[in-house]
């Protein structure tokens, strides 16, 4: 609800000036008009100051400039990962290695970084396009697709659970999990399925502990920091991060790439008609959309373009926001397969917390789209359908019909 | 400004001049050379700048860290060649000096 301006809230802090706040700003609570979350952010950023708070959720700040972004992500002195999500302490466990700051990070970080490393990658390929072709075979006769659960959500976790050594048939359990840890604003909820998720896997990681198998998850149960292995709370956290991180993110960078070629049927045409474009339309696509929307906390009071940030203040950066800033890139909103290299983004942040998983989600979304343009090169949203995407601590693809001839 | 020498698999070559103090990672980023993606911003943990130091000039580079060594463990077609490039500063010592970029989908 929207206060009167003369009326101050009296949840706003007293280092914060009035003229920074914005009323009833709710990341949970957004509208989603075309589906299309950078442009939401987009009008957020241009509407209010470049850093402003907002009461919800617990009170936190939001940076909206590409070079505050930029800063904000690897200054670790004065940002920390230690809490980066709104509401503060939102799995309610730890998160080895995301919630630790340099140096203390890179132990941890180094235990799955080989999971992720060109020749595991180069393993995979077969996997996946094994998966991808056995999903196009199900949904090309069809004419039509939920994209989102028939296929953005299918890959990934498919792949992931292989990756891990856990049952395929699980999926079912966990994607609905998967969305509520990103999407659900209420603390209690968030905890719970953070909980659910480490139930899941507390009996998979015991299992590993007695008798190791040759997938990810053993790894990571005898991996050792600094010479020890870890403790039993890190170690399930750790895990835990592994199975959230992985899935609701690739699928709606997918839903968001495919709603993008849907509407657009000339870049949709040009893909198909030069496929050696993939790899460098998938960067582009990458710069254009991206997900997450976590933050950092301040380590000490800290006055930052001005503005007073205090010690224990949550600061959020859209990362979706860098990448399609005019200081950044030239037409920021446009796709354009031709840009110059490199193409800028933040998508999966930048610095030692970058996405373990982006090489993975680079090769899921260029395999994709080339066995998908291959058999169906062309679709469109399915007419009466209106594509549904939310934003919360990702942004978020929930529903989007194609359909072909 | 020192000149990189990168040779891509196909033996064309680009030259690219850098600031001392860089990293060879960075270089080739900036200057678009495929194949050198550097996905981790140069922390050791991605493996995705992989390059084969030309033996001429193996000796002029500072030994690896145990950590280089592990994570090069984690690239494709290791040779006694590889670094990461992402662990190479450049120096006045390394002018002129040829990196060979590996056949990759990268």
């Amino acid at each position: 609800m929207m206060t009167a301006i003369d009326e101050a809230d009296p949840r706003t802090p007293s280092h914060v000036p009035r003229e920074l706040v914005v009323d009833g700003f709710d990341i949970f609570n957004l509208e989603v008009p075309d589906a299309d979350p950078p442009l939401v952010w987009r009008e957020i950023k241009l509407a209010n100051p470049p850093i402003f708070w907002t009461n919800e959720n617990g009170g936190h700040w939001v940076a909206t400039d590409a070079a505050d972004i930029k800063v904000i992500q690897v200054d670790h002195e004065h940002f920390s990962m230690a809490q980066h999500n709104i509401p503060k302490n939102r799995r309610g466990m730890p998160a080895p290695p995301i919630d630790l700051d340099p140096p203390k990070h890179f132990g941890y970080r180094a235990l799955i970084s080989p999971a992720f490393s060109p020749k595991a990658l180069a393993a995979l390929e077969g996997t996946i396009q094994q998966v991808l072709d056995g999903l196009i075979d199900r949904v090309a006769p069809r004419g039509e697709c939920e994209f989102v659960e028939d296929v953005a959500h299918v890959l990934p976790i498919n792949v992931f659970l292989g990756m891990m050594g856990l049952p395929k048939e699980d999926a079912a359990y966990l994607l609905p999990l998967s969305t509520l840890n990103t999407q659900a604003k209420e603390l209690e909820v968030s905890q719970r399925t953070r909980a659910e998720m480490a139930d899941y896997l507390k009996d998979k990681i015991e299992a590993r502990k007695a008798h190791p198998t040759d997938d990810v998850l053993s790894q990571v149960v005898h991996g050792k920091v600094n010479g020890e292995p870890l403790p039993d709370d890190e170690l399930l956290g750790m895990c835990t991060l592994l199975l959230a991180g992985g899935l609701d993110t690739v699928a709606s960078m997918m839903g968001f790439i495919f709603r993008f070629l849907a509407t657009h049927p000339a870049h949709l045409a040009e893909l198909v008609a030069d496929p050696d474009l993939i790899p460098q339309a998938t960067e582009e696509f990458f710069r254009r959309c991206g997900i997450a929307n976590t933050g950092r906390i301040l380590v000490e009071d800290y006055e930052f373009h001005g503005v007073q940030l205090k010690a224990g203040d949550l600061i959020q950066i859209p990362n979706c926001l860098y990448g399609i800033d005019e200081t950044v890139v030239d037409n920021p909103l446009e796709v354009d397969f031709h840009r110059k290299k490199p193409i800028p983004y933040a998508s999966f942040g930048n610095g030692p917390h970058s996405c373990p998983g982006k090489a993975l989600a680079r090769l899921e979304v260029r395999l994709l789209l080339r066995s998908w343009l291959s058999r169906i090169p062309e679709f469109t949203v399915k007419p009466g359908t209106v594509p549904q995407a939310r934003i919360g601590m990702t942004n978020s693809m929930r529903e989007l019909w194609l359909s072909w001839r | 400004m020192v000149t990189i020498i990168f040779k891509h698999p196909d033996g064309e070559e680009t030259r690219v001049d850098s600031p001392v103090g860089e990293t060879v990672m960075r270089v080739a980023v900036e200057a678009g050379i495929p194949g050198i993606v550097g996905d981790c911003g140069g922390n050791l943990s991605c493996a995705t700048c992989h390059c084969y130091v030309d033996p001429a000039w193996g000796s002029s580079l500072p030994n690896m860290s145990a950590d280089e060594e592990t994570m090069l463990e984690s690239a494709l077609d290791v040779t006694l060649e590889s670094r990461l490039s992402c662990q190479i500063v450049v120096t006045a010592e390394l002018e002129g000096i040829r990196l060979m970029i590996p056949e990759s989908s990268l």
